[in-house]
C-alpha cells in the first residue's frame, strides 16, 4: 500500500491540487479575477468537450508537456500537429495588449514546462468566449505571445492571417 | 490577517454541546462543523427573506443560547466539565490555527464552475445582489450549506479556511472506523497510517482539502454515521445521540439535494428504527431532513425543476408518506442489519441494471476507465490497487466471521454508489447529455469522479473488515 503512495506521488498523472499565495478572500476578485488556478489539462477536459486542437506542434517544433494526455481525452482526430503560433511577430501593440487584456480575465493559468525548452517554466493560459463552453468544432488555437508565456485560445480572439 | 472570533468561539461552544451529548470527541467535532453549517444556513435563509441580519454575530448568540442549554439540561449528566469547556476551546483554537495558516501562505482550492457558483449564492446571502443564483437544475446540485457557511466571512468575502476543517475531520474520522473495526491497537495503527498516506497521496481525495464543494461534507456525514451505527451495534440511538445527529442531518439536506438520496441508506434505517422505538425519536430524525430541505429548496432555489415551490411541498409531503407507509408495511424482522442487507444488494443489482439499459454505457465505461485506471480522474493508482486488494479479500472476507453491521454497511455503500449513478443518469435523461458522455465524462472534473470522495468510509469498512482476519472483530472502544 505504501507502493501506492509512493506511485501516486512520484510517477502517475498529477495536477495543481491547491492554489497557493492567494492574497484575498473577496468573492468578486476570486470569481472575475482568477485567483484560483487549475491545470490547463483539467480545464480542457471540463469544458472543451467539442473542440479541436489545429496547431499543438509536434516533438521537433515544441508542444505542451501535457500533449499525451490532449491524445487520450480528445483523441487523435481532433488534434492537429501544426507549430504553435508565435504572435510576438505578427501582433502589433494594441493587438498584444487586447490579448493579455483577455487572458487576464477569462484564462486560467498554470505554470508548466516550456514547449520550446524543457529546462524552463512557461505560464500556459487556457482562455475561452464563455458562450462557446462546449460549442462543436470550436477550434482552439496554441500561441506564443511571450519570451516565457504560452495561451490556448479560442478561435474568435485570433486575427487571422 | 482576518480573524472570525465569532466563528471560532461557535464551533467551541458547539463542540462542548456535541460532547456533552455525545461523550464522544469524534461526534463532538463533527456536531460542531455540522453546527455551525446549519446554523449558518438557517441565519441566512431568515437574512435573505427578513433582512440584513449580523451573519457571524447571529449564529454566535444562538451556539451560546445552545451551550447554556445543554449545561442546563444536560447538568447531571456532564462528567468534568472543565475538561471538557478546556477541550472545546482547544478545537476553537485548531480552527482558528487552520484559518490563520491558510492565510499566511494564502492557500486555496483549484478554480472550478462549481465553487464559483457556490461563492455567487454566498455574495448573495451576504446581500450583495437580491435575487438567488440557485437557478433550477443547477441550484439543487449546488446546494445551500458551503454557501451559506461561506457566508460568515466578512461582507463581500468567503470565510477562509473552513472548508479544510471539514476534510480534516473526515479523513480523521474514516481513520477511527479503522480502530473500530480491526479493534487490535497496533494494528489499527498501522493500518490508519498506510490509508492516510494513500489518502493524502492521491491528488483526488487531496484536491478536496480546499475544494469548495460539499464532498467532503457527505464524507464527513458518512463517516460519522457509520461509526455511531459501529458504536451502537445497530440503529437504535439513545436521544442524547439522536440529537446529537440532528446538526448533521440538517446540514446535509442543506449540502445539495442528492446528498439525503445518496444518504438515505443509512438515514431510513436509523428513522425507522427509532421511529419504532420512539415516535419522538423518530420525528427527531426525520424532522431536521425534511425541515432543512423545504426551507432552502422553497427560499433559496429559483425554479425548482420538479413542479417549482408548489413542487417542494409535494415531494417532501410524499417523502414523509413514504416513511409512514414503509413504517407500517415493513416486519419487525425487516429491520434488522441481516435483511437490510439483502434488500440492499436486491436494490442495488436493480438499479443498476436499469442505469446499464438506459445509459450511454459504452462511453460511460470508458471514460470511467480513463479515469479511474488512466489517471484522468486523478486517482493515480488508489482505485487500481483497491479493486486487487478487493479481488484477494473476498474469500477472506467469506471466511471472517464479520458483524453483521459491518456486513450491511458494505450493502449499504453499494447501494448509495448505485443511488449516485442512477441520480446522474437520470439527470442526464432530463438534461439530454446522456445520449453523448452517459454517466462519466473524461476529468477530474466529471461528477461522478469527484464524488466518489464521499464513498472513502464505506471503503475503510471494506479494507478494515478484510484486514481483520485473525483479529478480535468485536467492537472496540478505546479511541473516541
Amino acid at each position: 500500500m505504501l507502493v501506492v503512495s509512493f506511485l501516486n506521488l512520484f510517477v502517475f498523472t498529477r495536477d495543481v491540487p491547491l492554489t497557493l499565495g492567494v492574497r484575498t478572500a473577496n468573492i468578486e476578485r476570486v470569481i472575475d479575477g482568477k485567483e484560483w488556478v487549475e491545470s490547463p489539462m483539467q480545464t480542457l477536459a471540463t469544458f472543451m468537450g467539442e473542440a479541436v486542437f489545429p496547431n499543438v506542434g509536434d516533438s521537433s517544433t515544441g508542444q505542451f508537456d501535457f500533449i499525451d494526455r490532449m491524445y487520450l481525452v480528445f483523441g487523435d482526430e481532433r488534434i492537429g500537429e501544426s507549430p504553435i503560433v508565435d504572435v510576438r511577430g505578427i501582433y502589433d501593440e494594441v493587438d498584444m495588449t487586447e490579448l493579455r487584456y483577455f487572458l487576464d480575465f477569462l484564462g486560467y493559468s498554470s505554470e508548466r514546462t516550456c514547449p520550446h525548452d524543457e529546462n524552463l517554466l512557461c505560464e500556459v493560459y487556457v482562455a475561452w468566449n464563455r458562450d462557446r463552453t462546449k460549442e462543436a468544432g470550436m477550434r482552439m488555437i496554441a500561441l506564443r505571445f511571450g519570451e516565457l508565456e504560452y495561451a490556448l485560445v479560442d478561435d474568435s480572439v485570433v486575427i487571422e492571417g | 490577517m482576518i480573524f472570525y472570533p465569532e466563528v471560532w468561539l461557535s464551533l467551541a461552544f458547539l463542540y462542548f454541546v456535541g460532547e456533552a451529548l455525545s461523550r464522544r470527541y469524534s461526534v463532538a467535532i463533527s456536531f460542531s462543523i455540522f453546527g455551525l453549517i446549519s446554523l449558518a444556513a438557517y441565519v441566512s435563509l431568515f437574512s435573505v427573506t427578513v433582512g440584513q441580519a449580523p451573519l457571524a454575530l447571529t449564529v454566535l448568540v444562538i451556539s451560546t443560547i445552545c451551550l447554556i442549554a445543554s449545561i442546563f439540561f444536560l447538568r447531571r449528566s456532564l462528567t468534568k466539565p472543565l475538561w471538557m469547556a478546556a477541550r472545546s476551546m482547544v478545537f476553537g483554537a485548531f480552527s482558528a490555527a487552520v484559518s490563520i495558516i491558510t492565510q499566511y501562505f494564502g492557500v486555496a482550492g483549484v478554480a472550478f464552475s462549481d465553487g464559483f457558483t457556490i461563492l455567487t449564492a454566498t455574495s448573495w446571502i451576504q446581500g450583495a445582489f437580491d435575487i438567488s443564483p440557485l437557478d433550477g437544475d443547477k441550484g439543487v446540485k449546488r446546494g445551500f450549506a458551503i454557501s451559506a457557511v461561506q457566508s460568515l466571512g466578512e461582507t463581500g468575502e468567503y470565510l477562509v479556511g473552513f472548508i479544510p476543517l471539514i476534510f480534516i475531520a473526515a479523513v480523521s474520522t474514516s481513520l477511527l472506523i479503522v480502530f473500530r473495526i480491526i479493534g487490535d491497537k497496533k494494528k489499527s495503527v498501522l493500518v490508519s497510517l498506510v490509508l492516510l498516506a494513500m489518502m493524502l497521496s492521491t491528488e483526488a481525495i487531496f484536491r478536496h482539502l480546499y475544494l469548495m464543494n460539499s464532498h467532503s461534507l457527505i464524507w464527513l456525514a458518512f463517516a460519522i454515521t457509520i461509526m455511531m451505527i459501529i458504536d451502537n451495534h445497530g440503529f437504535v440511538f439513545k436521544r442524547t445521540l439522536i440529537v446529537s445527529l440532528i446538526p448533521l442531518l440538517s446540514a446535509l439536506a442543506f449540502a445539495r439535494l442528492d446528498a439525503i438520496w445518496i444518504y438515505a441508506p443509512l438515514l431510513v434505517p436509523i428513522a425507522l428504527a427509532n421511529y419504532r422505538a420512539s415516535k419522538i425519536n423518530g420525528l427527531l430524525v426525520l424532522s431536521p431532513v425534511l425541515i432543512s430541505l423545504g426551507a432552502w429548496l422553497f427560499v433559496a432555489v429559483v425554479d425548482f425543476p420538479f413542479g417549482g415551490k408548489a413542487g417542494v411541498g409535494i415531494i417532501l409531503t410524499l417523502a414523509a408518506s413514504a416513511f409512514l407507509l414503509a413504517n407500517w408495511l415493513l416486519p419487525e424482522t425487516a429491520l434488522t442489519a441481516a435483511s437490510l442487507r439483502k434488500i440492499y444488494y436486491f436494490a442495488s443489482l436493480g438499479l443498476l441494471l436499469v442505469i446499464i439499459i438506459i445509459s450511454n454505457r459504452g462511453i460511460s465505461v470508458q471514460n470511467l476507465f480513463i479515469n479511474l485506471v488512466l489517471g484522468e480522474g486523478l486517482w493515480g493508482v488508489t482505485i487500481v490497487a483497491l479493486l486487487v486488494f478487493s479481488l484477494l479479500a473476498i474469500p477472506l472476507l467469506r471466511r471472517v466471521n464479520s458483524d453483521q453491521i459491518v456486513k450491511f454497511l458494505l450493502a449499504a455503500g453499494l447501494l448509495a454508489m448505485s443511488l449516485y449513478l442512477f441520480a446522474k443518469v437520470a439527470d442526464g435523461l432530463d438534461s439530454g447529455a446522456f445520449t453523448g458522455q452517459g454517466f462519466s465524462r473524461i476529468g477530474w472534473g466529471d461528477s461522478l469522479n469527484r464524488m466518489l470522495v464521499a464513498y472513502i468510509p464505506f471503503a475503510v469498512v471494506f479494507v478494515s473488515s478484510a484486514l481483520s482476519v485473525g483479529a478480535n472483530t468485536k467492537v472496540e472502544h478505546k479511541f473516541r
